[in-house]
């Protein structure tokens, strides 16, 4: 019984596929967006192979650097510094994300936590702005656009043709012609949408990376069906309510640009007036107010110093910090180190904050926008979002903290109070480990869009409601 | 000639009474007023910061003034005094500014204004460590890009355009008046290019009112030279995209086919040739990633004969400066290290050279193809002319190096006498001038003549197409 009820649906299908397919536009746009895609694949294979070697050569070399350095004071080594350098996920080759607009590379030094350097876009000119060429820009941009052509005239059509009625009086229903459209609609999606996933496949199979890939890749798989799924539908039924093709062309080009270009413009513009970000000179001078009240670990003499000063004599039974079993100016320079660190924690949370707020308004408009919800669920599945650059910061500061301790405990346990001559050894900077970047799991690089995610299964929700509703006789 | 005023007239009639269209043209008002609005918001922001921390440097430096005089014979009075005369002191704790400062237009075209430092705090410590950390930004906001007035004439505009135009022809083919055109006196191609007249007029009306309002609007009115390029600019842009589709229209198909075939050329145009342009160019000859040692803190191997090495490595530079005689001047340590940094600074200035000779040569690439992008051409174009383009930013680098030099002699010139500092010293405090960004007037009119080539060539096309014989044919 069911099997009979599935074979108009498998002819309707069939049909329709051999429509589409005959379709000089939809072929001549297939064959463009397919060579498009070969290009944007070959561009982001070149470019993460020619990148994440740069990249990898250079976190080699500043390690390199950091374990050949001359022997030296222990707080000296520690200004001299580490360097971390954000690596490049394997996916960002399908995706780049705002990888062009966050640093490579932080410098970790002691008692300051530096900002992100070498933009990409740095190094641009205003093409940039264009975009970067990547398969996800198309698969989001282009393929839409692609299914707003093939699929605007897919009713009206047949209304002007007659066939409708002609259908109709055969006893198909509404949902049924538009489910067999959809399905016939899709398999070319999908068959065009292989590619795609074949390399992202090989990329999980042969690109070597500190997680498994395979979640994030039928996830991303997952993602774009749903999304161009869902175009299909929105166009199928405009293409249904549309009194001409005209119309339906018009109205779905209307909604193409506004959901791709007008919004997602908007919403980060009016962000960024909203929550206007702090100028880099006051954001320095707040901290800076802030870690003069503390501890300042270059200065002994200093009133927090010299309290802490009381209070480690009293604890040891000591009158003098000569008799101390530590060097006291080692142990206020960690105590200075451990106060700014606090500060930094209440100022960049602050800032961390107000990007949020910035971002939120994406996110929101993500509910009505299915392409901004893609477009952000794509990066963070990349890990080329903002929170996964985030989440590399935090961890870099971590590293940032754990260096810059072990430097002041070599000073604090092996020199003596007033001895800045004393030189640390190469094995005193073997023992600082090298940083290393987890990566976060699937959950939580997703968790931040979870109302992006949401909105997906709401717009379903609704399209099955409308499809299934569709009365044929008005339409 | 009398027929030609009637078709314009007959079309202000028709467009008065299609709503559709007047809507469209409203809306991308409304939206070029938003653009506008956002421009200035940002600029206004920008200079309020900057006029904020230049008050504060001028506070700072009125104080060291002022603490020359300070009562010596007070410890209190004698710490402020050394603060302000000791040059070790002040060559690292004495601030200047140095600031770009946006030209007029550049509210109307940010360019790269929102991934370039808007200035820098610069003392005698190494220029790069002070210029090469980076700044506080939102990724996503950047990525997202600036909703300027040059994002809406360069991306919107073309929309409007197609809106107006894709059916100039079909909708007289579809209402059945073609066929009683052709009977008529007129040509049909004639009236069609009337129509385009009309269209493109509208379309430069469009133009001029927002851009006369951001003008207006702007801190300081504009109405100068740069005014009246930057509406040529975008009348010249305006005709490319009326001559692409005065081409669409000239093959006499059917609305739908029209819509899409224009959409497809604006994807081409403003969306797939500059993303592939701009994946083809790469930095070549230079890494970013080279330069982050350059951020490290300065730190001299502890021992006299590096202290040595570097001071008669820069007396070879400036060997008026070698001492008279043997005995260790007073400032002999302070000295070496200012000759380390400026050794430093001197050797690392050739690898910032070359990456920004690289950032040149890949912008300059970049260029050679723009032919092929009127979207991207216009938009290099506005931002070149509003100063906001990557010339712009590596001009205000390289004046920021220029400057810097004067900010490592202001204290170290005391220093290598072997002087406190004084009032004449803090008479000659270094003052930042932002570069005067010229516009080039042999690049701007290569790139207006591909566009007017390439408008001419679709026009020439066109009429082709628009002939009698042609349209009775189709």
């Amino acid at each position: 019984m069911a099997l009979q009820k599935l074979y108009p649906l498998k002819a309707l299908a069939h049909k329709e596929m051999i429509t589409v397919w005959r379709d000089n536009t939809f072929r001549a746009a297939a064959i463009v967006l397919s060579l498009l895609l070969l290009a944007a694949a070959l561009t982001g294979i070149q470019q993460y192979r020619q990148e994440a070697q740069e990249r990898e050569a250079a976190a080699q070399q500043f390690r390199q650097q950091w374990l050949q350095q001359h022997p030296k004071h222990p707080h000296i080594a520690a200004h001299f510094g580490n360097f971390a350098v954000m690596p490049l996920t394997a996916l960002s080759l399908f995706d780049q994300g705002l990888n062009a607009y966050t640093g490579k590379v932080v410098y970790l030094e002691p008692h300051k936590q530096n900002e992100f350097s070498f933009k990409p876009s740095e190094e641009q000119d205003g093409t940039a702005r264009f975009g970067g060429l990547s398969m996800a820009l198309l698969l989001q941009w282009l393929f839409p656009l692609m299914i707003v052509f093939s699929c605007f005239n897919a009713f009206t059509a047949e209304r002007e043709s007659g066939n409708l009625k002609l259908l109709y009086s055969q006893g198909v229903s509404f949902t049924l012609l538009f489910t067999g459209k959809f399905a016939g609609r899709m398999v070319l999606i999908l068959l065009l949408l292989l590619p795609c996933i074949l390399l992202l496949a090989g990329a999980c199979l042969f690109i070597p990376t500190a997680q498994p890939m395979a979640a994030r890749v039928l996830l991303l798989v997952l993602l774009y069906t749903g999304y161009l799924a869902l175009c299909v539908a929105l166009s199928l039924l405009v293409s249904a309510h549309a009194g001409n093709g005209r119309t339906a062309v018009l109205s779905l080009l209307l909604l193409w640009m506004v959901s791709t270009i007008l919004l997602p413009k908007w919403a980060a513009s009016a962000g960024n007036n909203l929550y206007p970000l702090p100028d880099k000179y006051e954001f320095a001078a707040a901290i800076r107010a802030d870690i003069i009240q503390g501890i300042d670990g270059h200065n002994p003499q200093n009133a927090r110093a010299l309290a802490l000063r009381k209070q480690l004599l009293q604890q040891y039974g000591v009158d003098t910090i000569s008799k101390l079993p530590f060097n006291f100016e080692g142990y206020v320079m960690q105590a200075g180190e451990e106060y700014s660190s606090k500060v930094y924690d209440v100022h960049f949370a602050r800032l961390q904050h107000t990007l949020a707020l910035q971002n939120r308004f994406t996110q929101w408009a993500g509910i009505i926008n299915p392409y901004l919800a893609v477009h952000q669920l794509s990066m963070a599945l990349c890990g080329t979002d903002y929170y996964s650059h985030l989440h590399f910061q935090q961890q870099a500061e971590a590293y940032r903290r754990y260096f810059v301790q072990q430097m002041n405990g070599d000073m604090k346990d092996h020199s003596v109070l007033g001895d800045w001559d004393y030189k640390a050894s190469a094995t005193v900077f073997n023992n600082v480990r090298p940083f290393s970047y987890t990566p976060p799991s699937v959950a939580v690089a997703l968790r931040p869009y979870a109302t992006g995610a949401c909105s997906f299964l709401i717009w379903f929700i609704i399209l099955l409601g409308v499809v299934s509703s569709g009365n044929h006789t008005k339409l | 000639m009398r027929s030609t005023f009637a078709v314009f007239m007959h079309e202000c009639i028709l467009f008065g009474r299609n709503r559709l269209q007047v809507w469209g043209v409203l809306f991308f008002i409304v939206i070029g007023g938003y653009s506008i609005s956002y421009g200035h918001a940002e600029i206004a922001r920008e200079n309020s910061r900057r006029q904020a921390v230049a008050d504060s440097i001028r506070q700072t430096q009125l104080a060291h003034v002022a603490a020359l005089q300070a009562d010596t014979l007070q410890p209190a009075g004698k710490y402020r005094y050394e603060t302000a005369a000791l040059p070790s002191l002040v060559r690292f704790s004495f601030h200047f500014l140095a600031a770009r400062k946006p030209l007029p237009l550049a509210s109307l075209a940010l360019g790269q204004l929102d991934v370039t430092a808007p200035y820098y705090l610069l003392n005698a410590q190494s220029l790069y460590i002070q210029t090469l950390k980076g700044e506080i930004a939102n990724p996503f906001q950047l990525k997202a890009g600036n909703f300027d007035l040059a994002f809406v004439l360069v991306y919107l505009l073309p929309l409007l355009i197609i809106a107006l135009c894709f059916d100039v022809l079909s909708a007289e083919k579809e209402a059945g008046i073609l066929p009683l055109l052709r009977m008529g006196r007129y040509p049909p191609g004639s009236v069609v290019l009337v129509k385009f007249s009309f269209r493109w007029l509208l379309a430069c009306a469009v133009v001029a009112i927002l851009s006369l309002a951001a003008f207006l609007t702007a801190p300081i009115p504009l109405l100068g030279m740069s005014a009246v390029l930057w509406m040529f600019i975008v009348c010249v842009y305006c005709l490319l995209w009326h001559a692409l589709l005065l081409l669409i229209v000239s093959f006499n198909r059917s609305s739908a086919l029209n819509a899409m075939l224009s959409l497809g050329v604006w994807v081409l145009l403003v969306v797939v040739v500059p993303v592939t342009i701009q994946a083809q160019s790469k930095l070549r000859g230079a890494s970013s990633l080279s330069l982050s040692t350059l951020m490290r803190s300065r730190n001299m191997e502890e021992s006299s004969t590096a202290m040595q090495q570097a001071l008669n490595q820069f007396y070879q530079y400036y060997p008026h400066l070698i001492p008279a005689d043997s005995t260790r001047p007073a400032f002999y340590y302070f000295q070496g290290y200012s000759a380390f940094l400026y050794n430093t600074d001197r050797e690392a200035q050739q690898q910032v050279a070359a990456w920004y000779q690289a950032i040149r040569n890949r912008a300059q690439r970049t260029e050679r193809l723009l032919f092929i992008s009127p979207a991207a051409n216009t938009f290099l174009l506005l931002n070149h002319l509003a100063g906001t383009d990557v010339q712009a930013g590596l001009a205000f680098q390289q004046q920021v190096a220029a400057f810097h030099r004067q900010v490592f002699w202001f204290a170290n010139n005391a220093l290598f006498q072997n002087r406190y500092m004084n009032a004449a010293d803090y008479a000659r405090i270094p003052v930042f001038e932002p570069p005067v960004m010229q516009v080039q007037p042999g690049w701007v009119a290569g790139r207006l003549l591909q566009m007017l080539l390439m408008a001419g060539a679709c026009v020439v096309v066109a009429l082709y197409q628009l002939q009698e014989k042609k349209l009775t044919h189709a």
